[in-house]
Order: structure tokens, then sequence, then C-alpha cells
């Protein structure tokens, strides 16, 4: 992570044996605990939850943070810092709300919504057919056309594979349907996720993110007999 | 032995050469600080100083340019005569006149001194190759001849004369406000022309495009600084936060890349100058608080609605429930008789200035998709009237609506 104080480092061997000298402040404070931690986050809470349960309003829009990869939230955040990350207009208020944040509180945002673990909220009500063309999907992808399934790199049971992917798991449909939205647009990156979007349909899209989204993690997959 | 005591005497020369440089680019780095530079010359997430931001005018888009020393695309192959020329004239290395986004009408007062530390500064940073953004100004903005005859009306390179009838903390102070740290740029009202109004200096400037409201500075007792104590001033400009208010928008920008770096002695001096300059604003009391006193069987929406979602971290009675959070019952953003800051905090909400005394800031929740204008408008009214001693005029629903 290049900072751009690191950058503006002076290129002479004196300035810089100057500047490590410099010390305005006397010591760098203590960080604060992960139980303060939720008094600072007041901003992020509105939508993510006080425990990082997202949802915000019942919309959906919103994702679930909590049990999130650290180092995977961590990126986003320097990506939504940065503007890198955009697209529908609450992703926007993200740029605006951590533009001014060091690096170092961004990281302690991150290991705040890793550590919580807020309970899931009930599943919403299953439509059969589309869950089962979401669970095919996600399974087993589309060989033919190059797409592997989901599982392939989050998890087994969806749950994620730290430090870098996310876990998909109970995720908000609402949020994955939208992010491949993002994908097509190019308000986010990632080559996978683009050809997934160029590939499959909007109702087959829909379908996968209504399948993840009635999952729950610590369990085993719903069986379909289950829910029949 | 003579030659041992000649190379002895050479190196003792580069040394103190080298040490006097150092000193140089130190107080250079300070100064570059102050004068903010960074804070336009540089786009998030990309180089320091490699310019590329774009900032608003009412005329049209100027993207800042790169000041690294890359010579290509950089000032790597400006001479500092070059530099002095471009902060004290508005000029560039070519002699082509430079928007006055960039602040030179307050650089111009600097010091030959002091420019020349700064230029040593940047002489030090990493260069970077990135090339310059042409601006995109609306014509007749876009022509060399309007800059001219702006400069013609607006503009006269002068550097500072200390006043030889003030206290040397005042006339430091004066250099600090008026050239370097240029709060006028954003705290004097501009004309139609994007002119300072010289003579409301510091009396109070909306910022273009982005909307914050830059307060009356001046040390008016009713809608200024008047009634701020110094270890106000102080902690509000040195982190951001104080018992009148937290420091929003660009100031709080301000505060982060420049203020808080502000030595104790500069400090002093620039309050004790604001402290002094001329009060602009009312000069007569204004008249006491009218609103009627609430009926708590019958609370209005802004009360309920203040309960709600403000009480839990502002207090019920306006008074902040922990150490950082603000207190709204004395808050010049509050109580402003500009509320433009106060709705655009209701809308957007932030996190405070994040300082390396204060790396870990507090945070307001935006409520502008939660709330509706008429609702937002309740509840900045209920917080401005309610616990005021003198009169705060009304904010209508409408204008909410514009500052969305």
């Amino acid at each position: 992570m290049i900072s751009p104080r690191s950058i503006a480092a002076p290129a002479t061997l004196i300035a810089a044996a100057l500047f490590a000298g410099q010390t305005t402040f006397a010591a760098t404070p203590q960080p604060p605990d992960h139980h303060d931690m939720k008094w600072r986050l007041a901003a992020c809470a509105t939508c993510h939850g006080k425990r990082g349960q997202g949802g915000g309003h019942g919309t959906g829009v919103y994702p679930r943070l909590a049990d999130q990869p650290a180092a995977y939230l961590y990126k986003q955040l320097l990506r939504f810092k940065s503007a890198r990350r955009t697209g529908i207009p609450p992703v926007k208020i993200m740029h605006r709300l951590l533009a001014n944040l060091p690096a170092s509180y961004l990281q302690l945002i991150a290991a705040y919504y890793a550590a919580e673990s807020p309970p899931f909220g009930p599943a919403l009500p299953r439509d059969k057919a589309r869950w089962r063309q979401g669970r095919d999907l996600v399974r087993n992808g589309v060989p033919r056309e190059g797409i592997a399934p989901c599982t392939s790199c989050h998890g087994a049971n969806l749950e994620g594979e730290p430090p870098g992917v996310p876990a998909l798991a109970g995720q908000y449909a609402r949020y994955l349907t939208i992010q491949f939205e993002h994908w097509a647009q190019g308000a986010r990156h990632n080559a996978v996720h683009e050809h997934i979007v160029q590939t499959l349909t909007t109702p087959q899209i829909q379908a996968m993110s209504h399948y993840l989204a009635s999952l729950r993690p610590a369990a085993p997959a719903p069986s379909e007999e289950k829910s029949k | 032995m003579k030659w041992f005591a000649a190379v002895l005497l050479a190196f003792g020369l580069v040394g103190s050469a080298c040490a006097a440089d150092a000193s140089l680019v130190q107080r250079g780095h300070y100064l570059t600080h102050l004068g903010d530079c960074r804070a336009c010359h540089t786009e998030p997430g990309r180089a320091a100083f490699s310019g590329g931001l774009p900032i608003g005018t009412p005329f049209g888009v100027v993207y800042s340019p790169n000041i690294t020393p890359d010579k290509k695309t950089g000032i790597g192959d400006w001479t500092f005569d070059d530099f002095y020329r471009a902060m004290h004239e508005g000029l560039d290395k070519n002699g082509d006149y430079l928007y006055p986004a960039f602040p030179y009408p307050s650089y111009t007062q600097l010091t030959r001194k002091d420019v020349k530390a700064i230029w040593a500064y940047l002489r030090t940073v990493q260069p970077v190759q990135r090339e310059n953004k042409p601006n995109t100004l609306r014509w007749p903005y876009s022509m060399d001849s309007a800059v001219r005859v702006w400069r013609a009306l607006y503009f006269k390179p002068h550097t500072f004369q200390p006043d030889p009838k003030a206290s040397a903390t005042l006339n430091r102070g004066a250099y600090l406000v008026r050239a370097l740290t240029h709060c006028g740029a954003c705290h004097t009202p501009r004309n139609g022309w994007g002119a300072l109004q010289t003579e409301a200096e510091l009396a109070g400037g909306t910022i273009p495009v982005e909307g914050w409201y830059a307060p009356n500075i001046t040390p008016n007792p009713y809608i200024g600084i008047g009634e701020w104590s110094p270890e106000a001033l102080k902690s509000f400009l040195t982190t951001g936060r104080s018992e009148r208010g937290d420091a929003l928008g660009q100031m709080r920008d301000v505060v982060e890349s420049s203020l808080q770096y502000l030595a104790p002695e500069d400090l002093t001096a620039v309050i004790a100058y604001l402290q002094d300059v001329p009060a602009i604003g009312p000069q007569q009391p204004i008249a006491a608080n009218t609103a009627p006193a609430i009926d708590p069987d019958k609370p209005p929406l802004g009360m309920t609605l203040y309960g709600k979602h403000c009480a839990g971290c502002h207090g019920d009675d306006g008074h902040a429930k922990r150490p950082w959070y603000p207190d709204l019952r004395d808050s010049a953003v509050v109580l402003s008789p500009n509320p433009t800051n106060l709705v655009l905090m209701i809308l957007r909400g932030g996190f405070q200035a994040a300082t390396e005394a204060q790396p870990y800031p507090y945070s307001m929740p935006p409520f502008g998709f939660k709330l509706s204008d008429k609702e937002i408008a309740a509840i900045a009214n209920y917080v401005r009237r309610n616990w005021s001693r003198r009169d705060v005029p009304q904010i209508q629903a409408g204008h909410i609506a514009t500052l969305r």
C-alpha cells in the first residue's frame, strides 16, 4: 500500500534523516478497542447496522459486513476511499465518508466488522424453481461457457476464503445482483465476475443471488428435501 | 599536514552547506503544509503533488497541475525565478496567465525567502511523470484576455508589509492568515467575477460548487468568533473539534492537511490576528429568541424526530453524551445565520477530522436518504431555535431541497 506521505518522502538521505527525526506529536494515540469502535462508526450503522448485519431499512441494498474476512473488507474500503469502486448512489456516499480517513483507521474498521457475528435474519420466502436454478449455477457453474462454480473460489460452503475472498452465504440477494450490475458497468473491476455478467442472463444472476441469500453459514447447506 | 587541514575544511564546508539545505527543506516542508499545497495538487489515490485534481469554479473546472520535480510533466525544468514568478505574479514558466483558482492573490504576499524554502522542499519530493489535464472553463472565461482583464481589475503583485505599529505576533498572524494559509480564499466573500471583496475580509463566503459555507471569522460577537475562547479556537484549528462545533466540509480537510501542523507560536499568532481584525457584521445585539415555548404534551415534529434520530448522541438537551460528540447548544454550526453547514451535515453525515492526534475520529450518519426535506427542516429549526438565547431565522423545507 502506497500512502501519499510515503511518496512524498524526500529524495536525499539527509532530508530523509531529518524528517525521520521530525515528530510534531509526542506519540501516536492508542487505537480504540473493539467496544469503543462501535461508538465511532455511527455513520456506518445507519445502513450496515451496529454490528455489520447489513440490510439497511429492509432494502437488502446494503451488504452484511460481519464475518467477512478483514483483509477483504480493508481492500474494499481502500477502493471506496480512492473512488476506484463506485456504483449506485449509496456507494458514492462511501467515497465521501471515507475520503479523509487514514489507512490505519480503515484497517480497524475492517477488523471491527470481521470480528462481529450477529445472527442472520430469517431467510426470505423461497421460489423453488429459481432456487434450484440458482443452486445449479452456483454449485456447478457453466463449464461450456468457462464459468467455474462459485464454490471454487468462495469456499465449498460459500463462507468465503480468507484473506481475499468474501462470504456469499446469507448475503442479501439484492446486494449481490447489484454487484453484477456494477461489474457490467465497470463500476467494480474483476475479470471473473465481468465474464459471468457478460455471459449469463439477468434472471440467471437473480437466481444465483436468490439461492445464495437463502444459505446460512456454519450449518450444512439446506437440502431441497427440507425446503419442500 | 596542510592538505589534511584543507580536506577537513572542505568536508566541514560541505557539511554545513548540507545542514543549511536540510534546514531550508524542513522549513519549506512546514510552509508547504501551511500553504496546503498538497490538498489541491494531489488527486485522491495518486502520488502527492502530481496534480490532476478537478477544482470546480463558477466558471468551469480547473485541474491542478503536476508540481513534482519531473522534468517533462512537472516543474523539474523550472528555475527558482520561474517558481517565484508563479507564486508572486501568477504566471507560468512561459509567462502565461494562471487561473486564480491557484491562490496567488494571497501567495503574492509571501516573502521571497519563504518561497525559496517551499521551492527547496518541492525539489525533494518524488518526481512523478503525469501529464497535466487541460482546464474546461466555459467561454469567455477560457480566454487569456478574460484573465488579463480580471488581473487588471483585481490583482496587483505585492509582498506583505509588516505594520510597524503592530506587535510582532500580530504581524506574524497577519502574514500567515493573509498570505500563506490564505483563509480569505474561502472566508472572504467573492463578487460575480470571483474576486475577493476586500471590504468584507473574512466576513464569510460560500465555497463555489461544493456548497459549504465558510463562516464569518472576524471577532463579531454575534455571527463571528467574538465569543470564542482562545482555547476553543486553538482546539478547532488543530484538531477540528471545539465546544463551539466541529470543522466540517472543506474546513475539515484544511485542518487535516494543513492547520494541525501549525507550530505553537504560529497558532498563537493566527488566533491573535483573527481576534484583532475589524469585526464585520451586526454591531447591535441580536434580538432575544422569540420562538414559542414547547408544550411537552404536544411535541412538534422537530422535537420528536430529534429524540428519535439525534438525542442518542447529542443528548435530549443538546449536550453531547460522549466527550467526542459535538455539543449543539452553543454550536456555531447550529446557530450560524447561514444554516447551510448544519443542513449539509444532517444530509451527508461524515467523520470528524482525522489528525495525527486523533486518527480514529467519530462519525455521524447521513440522513439525506432517510428523511424528507420537511423532516430535516423541522430538526434543523428545532436545534436552532429551542436552546438559543438569540433569535435565529427559520429554515424552509424548500431550502433543504436546494442543498441535496
